[in-house]
């Protein structure tokens, strides 16, 4: 098996006397679907602000590629090639969808012949080229996702981070994400997933990682995770378990 | 068309108006370049990568000042004071820029330092004998080209046009560039920006310097038009306020809106002075303070927002 | 050195000056530093309570302590106008509205007063004017200390109301979490009205306080302004007792600067241990709380 492309190390960020995160480790490879979940306030966004370089972690210790890349700033880690999405979607409104996609592609300071024929393209795999010249503040939310996503994929990122990028849409909707974020895959891009819908992660993920309270307390393949007893306790409840 | 030509075109335009005005209009031609060069390079910080600036005094005066001094003191020509200005505007830029940025100092904040460090500058000059303290410099009249003095206002009309021409020469070549998209992203929203592997404290310090430095250029031009500078003129507040006034009402989002605001309100300012001068001094400023009102609740896309809206809506 | 024999006379001015700079930043710290509200129009606030008071000494014979009772009601007016006109529409905006709007608030009212009044100084005659208290070989005028027995007094009241009672309560819950407090039904909206007038309507105290031993000219507020804004971010933002103790330092570092130095150096310290906390220490003198 080859090395790892991610590996998370006993990480632990604090705030105060709340741990947000308490030594959490993990491995991701090329190629691979994780998705990572958990109940509301497990750290899973915390987490991920750690590996994107927004937080510090308080311990432990993140490697991209085998380089250490904790505590580096959220930018140099982008044009390492980590990319990410927002929970709360942060499209650049007053500007048209297809700027906001160029801004992605010359982000990260590399040489690009044709930027607007790159973003062009970006747009037409996640089905947004023919709102290409709409001001990003007059898209519906299904379509700003799209172009979250988009103006991630601009960066040319190895991996990417995905931060409940299905919350608030229909099942149709969520088809269509599940379609685009399969051809990011066929393309050799690793996915991190946070999601909550449970169907489409569990479909998606090569592996699951549940978080609760700040700790890993399980990892496996979906099947694995889903019949965990404390996987299952964790979102329900002691009470709610049946007999064993 | 391609931008940098149009941009020639309305140059050679200009060019060919100036000799064609009154002295007056020639002397309004040179003021509503300068201004509109000022406000320009005001906006390329405030307008484009979205810090507003208080005190951009501090680069004209700093040009002003350093181009003076070298002219007055030590017989530098003044065509070589203009790069001097332009590199101490661009320091000061840069060095503002990178103390302040670094820290993560919001808006607000940064509103106010430049704000302190203009009037610091103030201060300061005004206690300093060898630049003329509060009485300020005057620059002897010799009519010659050397001297950046021109025998005419038509000689200042091309020279005050020619930075006019630098100032929107810069500004286009930054559009076109990942420069204008690193500008874009940390105005709209600096996570995403930092995201896209924008570095997004590099990029302010890079708009601070730009600025400062093309907002300096105007300093020496100003200080060989008029023959004198002293603290209030050069490093006040009303010439901060000028910049970032200009810039809102002729159109924060846009690229030459803070043109347009100068081409209207430079003029309007002097007439008001001459019809209400001495009795009534001030008038202007309230008239100042009520547009900057009414441009941000009624129309935050300035008189450039407003025209293009207007020509949209004809074209339908 | 024979600069020292008047040490304590610069001490005693620079304390009475940080007096005046605390009782103006007072207001400044319930608007900004509590409700982040940034209005550069404060100083003018205080320049149009001077008027106010100059009107009632040259047309009702009135002396400014008395003339209190009327000038204090109508700047809180004026400030309630104000919130509701300039303040409210653009709270929830981007930083920028609110600085350029209060910034054009304060290019009007300044001007106004010029055209108005015209540039020449006023004086306001009191029964105190010129009454001076000495202690020592420092003299001190009396005016002026009631105005900093008042400032300590006042600082004292708003840290006191916004922390024990209701009322300041509701005002710091409206603050701190604009859409929770909502949610539990308080009308945040009025609760910034209300602070807002106190912050501002304060100057209508303030003014009448320091007529004795001020001149009033148009352009008097604008001194205190970016005074005012220095004072609150070295008081920690939103600290009433950082305001006191901030506005005291900067009072006597420009009192005992301009003792050493002469000229109008003392500015120049002030603005740059501004700058100098704000790259360093942003979080001001009493620390904590973040900026």
């Amino acid at each position: 098996m080859s090395a790892p492309l991610l590996q998370v190390n006993q990480v632990s960020r604090w705030f105060g006397g709340l741990r947000a995160v308490d030594e959490v480790s993990f491995d991701l490879h090329g190629h691979e679907i994780v998705g990572l979940i958990g109940p509301n306030g497990a750290g899973k966004t915390t987490l991920f602000e750690t590996i994107s370089g927004f937080i510090r972690p308080t311990k432990g210790a993140i490697a991209f590629d085998g380089h250490d890349i904790t505590g580096q700033p959220p930018h140099r880690l982008a044009r390492l090639g980590i990319g990410r999405t927002f929970q709360i979607v942060q499209p650049f409104r007053d500007v048209s969808v297809l700027e906001n996609v160029i801004a992605g592609v010359v982000g990260p300071n590399r040489e690009i012949t044709d930027p607007r024929g790159t973003a062009m393209a970006v747009l037409t795999r996640v089905k947004l080229d023919h709102r290409s010249s709409s001001l990003a503040r007059n898209l519906s939310l299904p379509e700003k996702k799209r172009l979250e996503i988009a103006r991630a994929l601009a960066i040319r990122p190895r991996l990417l981070l995905l931060d409940e990028v299905m919350a608030g849409l229909t099942p149709a909707e969520i088809d269509e994400i599940m379609v685009i974020l399969a051809d990011i895959r066929r393309e050799g891009i690793a996915l991190l997933i946070v999601e909550h819908v449970m169907r489409a992660i569990m479909s998606l993920s090569d592996r699951i990682v549940v978080m609760a309270n700040g700790r890993k307390i399980a990892e496996g393949l979906p099947a694995q995770v889903a019949a965990d007893r404390s996987v299952i306790e964790a979102y329900l409840g002691r009470r709610h378990y049946g007999p064993a | 068309m391609k931008p940098m030509l149009l941009l020639a075109l309305a140059v050679a335009l200009l060019a060919g108006l100036a000799p064609l005005l009154s002295i007056y209009g020639q002397h309004i031609f040179v003021l509503v370049a300068l201004y509109g060069s000022v406000a320009l390079a005001w906006n390329i910080l405030g307008g484009m990568a979205g810090q507003m600036s208080l005190g951009h005094a501090l680069f004209v005066g700093a040009g002003a000042y350093v181009s003076t001094a070298l002219y007055l003191k030590y017989s530098v020509s003044p065509w070589i004071g203009l790069v001097f200005a332009a590199a101490i505007g661009g320091a000061l830029g840069a060095l503002m820029g990178y103390t302040v940025f670094r820290r993560k100092l919001s808006g607000v904040y940064f509103a106010l330092v430049t704000l302190a460090l203009a009037e610091m500058a103030l201060h300061i000059v005004s206690n300093v004998g060898f630049l003329g303290a509060a009485n300020g410099l005057s620059i002897p009249s010799k009519p010659d080209f050397a001297n950046f003095q021109f025998g005419s206002k038509l000689g200042f009309c091309y020279a005050a046009l020619g930075i006019l021409a630098l100032v929107s020469g810069v500004i286009l070549a930054i559009d076109r560039s990942r420069l204008g998209y690193v500008f874009l992203a940390i105005r709209e929203n600096e996570r995403a920006a930092a995201a896209l592997g924008i570095d997004v404290v590099q990029g302010k310090v890079i708009a601070a310097a730009i600025s400062g430095a093309l907002a300096a250029l105007v300093g020496p031009v100003y200080a060989n038009y008029v023959l004198f500078i002293d603290p209030e003129s050069v490093l006040g507040v009303p010439l901060s306020i000028d910049a970032l006034l200009f810039s809102f009402v002729g159109g924060l989002g846009s690229l030459f809106g803070p043109l347009l605001g100068a081409i209207v309100l430079v003029p309007l300012t002097e007439l008001l002075r001459s019809l209400l001068g001495g009795k009534l001094a001030g008038v202007h400023l309230i008239v100042y303070g009520v547009l900057l009102i009414l441009v941000m609740r009624l129309a935050p896309q300035g008189l450039w927002g407003l025209l293009t809206a207007a020509i949209a809506r004809r074209k339908k | 050195m024979d600069l020292l024999p008047l040490l304590p006379q610069a001490l005693a001015d620079g304390i009475l000056l940080g007096g005046v700079y605390a009782i103006v930043a007072v207001g400044l710290t319930m608007t900004f530093g509590v409700l982040r509200i940034v209005n550069f129009a404060h100083g003018d606030f205080l320049a149009v309570g001077l008027y106010l008071t100059y009107l009632g000494a040259a047309l009702l014979g009135l002396d400014p302590y008395l003339s209190l009772v009327l000038v204090l009601p109508l700047v809180t007016l004026a400030a309630a106008f104000t919130y509701k006109l300039l303040v409210a529409p653009v709270i929830k905006a981007p930083e920028h509205n609110q600085i350029v709007v209060t910034l054009g608030l304060s290019l009007i009212l300044q001007n106004a007063m010029l055209v108005f009044f015209t540039a020449d100084l006023h004086a306001i005659p009191s029964v105190l004017s010129g009454q001076i208290v000495r202690f020592g070989n420092v003299f001190i005028q009396a005016a002026a200390l009631i105005a900093s027995a008042v400032s300590i007094a006042l600082c004292l009241g708003l840290y006191w109301f916004l922390r024990s009672t209701e009322l300041g309560r509701l005002i710091r819950a409206s603050a701190q979490d604009r859409d929770a407090a909502l949610m539990c039904g308080v009308n945040v909206d009025r609760m910034y009205l209300l602070a807002f007038c106190i912050g501002v309507g304060s100057l209508g105290l303030v003014a009448p306080l320091i007529a004795p031993f001020n001149y009033v000219s148009p352009s008097v507020g604008s001194n205190f302004t970016l005074t005012a804004f220095i004072v609150v971010v070295l008081g920690s933002m939103g600290n009433f007792a950082g305001a006191l103790i901030g506005g005291f330092i900067i009072g006597i570092v420009e009192a005992v600067g301009g003792l050493l130095t002469g000229g109008s150096i003392n500015f120049i310290i002030t603005y740059a241990i501004f700058i100098l906390f704000l790259l360093f220490k942003p979080e001001g003198l009493l620390g904590g709380r973040r900026a």
